[in-house]
């Protein structure tokens, strides 16, 4: 899985999708794209960190398959989603003039997120429902069911947080999309920020504030993470594909 | 009447008029990068001394949004009624 990735790849899909957008006729949602981007692990990432419930602890019986595979919530982690996601979503909001927008936002976002997660070892099904295989490029190693702490100690040790730094670069790059005027034109199209403004008073300073949000989140919170693993505590780097290699492979932690 | 600036003298000026009249957007722009600046010491701060800070985006965003939009707004509303 990856981490601030997630958080900052829409800011440059949205920035490339401009021509799409003219072959299309109609733009394309910056907020429907972030939200899809989190989805997968929205409903999913509860059950496999566990979570304590008036006193129980609830958690997946094997969190790797659960997270990835079927039987388990590994449908959430396909292309088919995204497509069967944006079209349940349509189909329900389809008298509604954002309802194409954020539908095919939504699509891009959750295909964004199922192509990074091909990058550790655990993989996605990709092709599911025609394929139960797992594509992963074992670039870093999967530790979900380690937990929270550990996972994340993982990640930021390998290969992971350099794909997230990658991510952030390339938003540096195109910083333009970080600016007001490009808000105004190209991502407030979107009647959702109208909405904030009507609704919740919110004038056009705190939209961009709001919208500027996930890039802030992604590279705070990536910044920090790196430092709880390797100044708080001593995680040692490994940058080898499939690091860190102080990670127990996922199989051998399957309940037998 | 003054004369017209010579082309050399022109050809030194224009530049050097051009880079004073972007000095103060680029200090404008460098100045509203300074609360991101403080939300991001802060949040780090508080990450790292507690990392489930850093697992939920919400905190961050309500953080972002106060230092960033709602705390200067109000400073300044309350500067102007005094």
């Amino acid at each position: 899985m990856s981490w601030a990735t997630h958080d900052v790849e829409p800011y440059v899909i949205r920035r490339h999708v401009d021509r799409l957008e003219r072959k299309l006729g109609f733009p394309i949602s910056f907020m429907a794209i972030l939200l899809g981007s989190w989805l997968p692990d929205m409903m999913t990432k509860w059950l496999v960190y566990g979570i304590s419930v008036g006193g129980y602890d609830i958690q997946a019986h094997d969190p790797a398959q659960f997270h990835r595979s079927f039987p388990g919530v590994g449908p959430t982690h396909s292309l088919m989603y995204g497509v069967v996601f944006a079209a349940v979503f349509y189909l329900i909001f389809h008298r509604k003039s954002w309802a194409k927008i954020w539908a095919v936002g939504l699509m891009f976002g959750i295909w964004a997120h199922v192509l990074s997660d091909t990058l550790d070892s655990n993989g996605v099904m990709l092709f599911f429902p025609f394929s139960m295989a797992h594509v992963h490029f074992d670039v870093w190693a999967y530790a979900g069911e380690t937990g929270r702490y550990v996972d994340g100690s993982a990640y930021f040790s390998s290969l992971g947080f350099v794909w997230d730094g990658f991510w952030i670069a390339m938003v540096l790059l195109n910083w333009r999309v970080l600016q007001t005027e490009y808000f105004r034109l190209r991502v407030a199209t979107d009647p959702f920020w109208g909405f904030l403004n009507r609704r919740l008073h919110l004038p056009e300073e705190a939209l961009v504030v709001l919208y500027r949000g996930a890039f802030f989140y992604g590279v705070a919170r990536w910044s920090a993470w790196l430092i709880w693993v390797h100044v708080t505590h001593t995680n040692t780097f490994d940058l080898s594909f499939g690091g860190p290699s102080w990670v127990p492979p996922f199989e051998t932690l399957l309940p037998r | 009447m003054s004369a017209p600036p010579a082309p050399e003298e022109e050809a030194v000026r224009a530049p050097v008029e051009a880079t004073a009249r972007k000095q103060p957007a680029l200090v404008a722009g460098l100045r509203s990068l300074v609360p991101y600046a403080v939300a991001f010491v802060i949040f780090v701060g508080l990450g790292v001394a507690d990392p489930r800070f850093m697992l939920n985006w919400s905190p961050g965003l309500v953080l972002l949004l106060a230092v960033v939009w709602a705390i200067p707004a109000l400073w300044r509303r309350w500067r102007r009624r005094r």
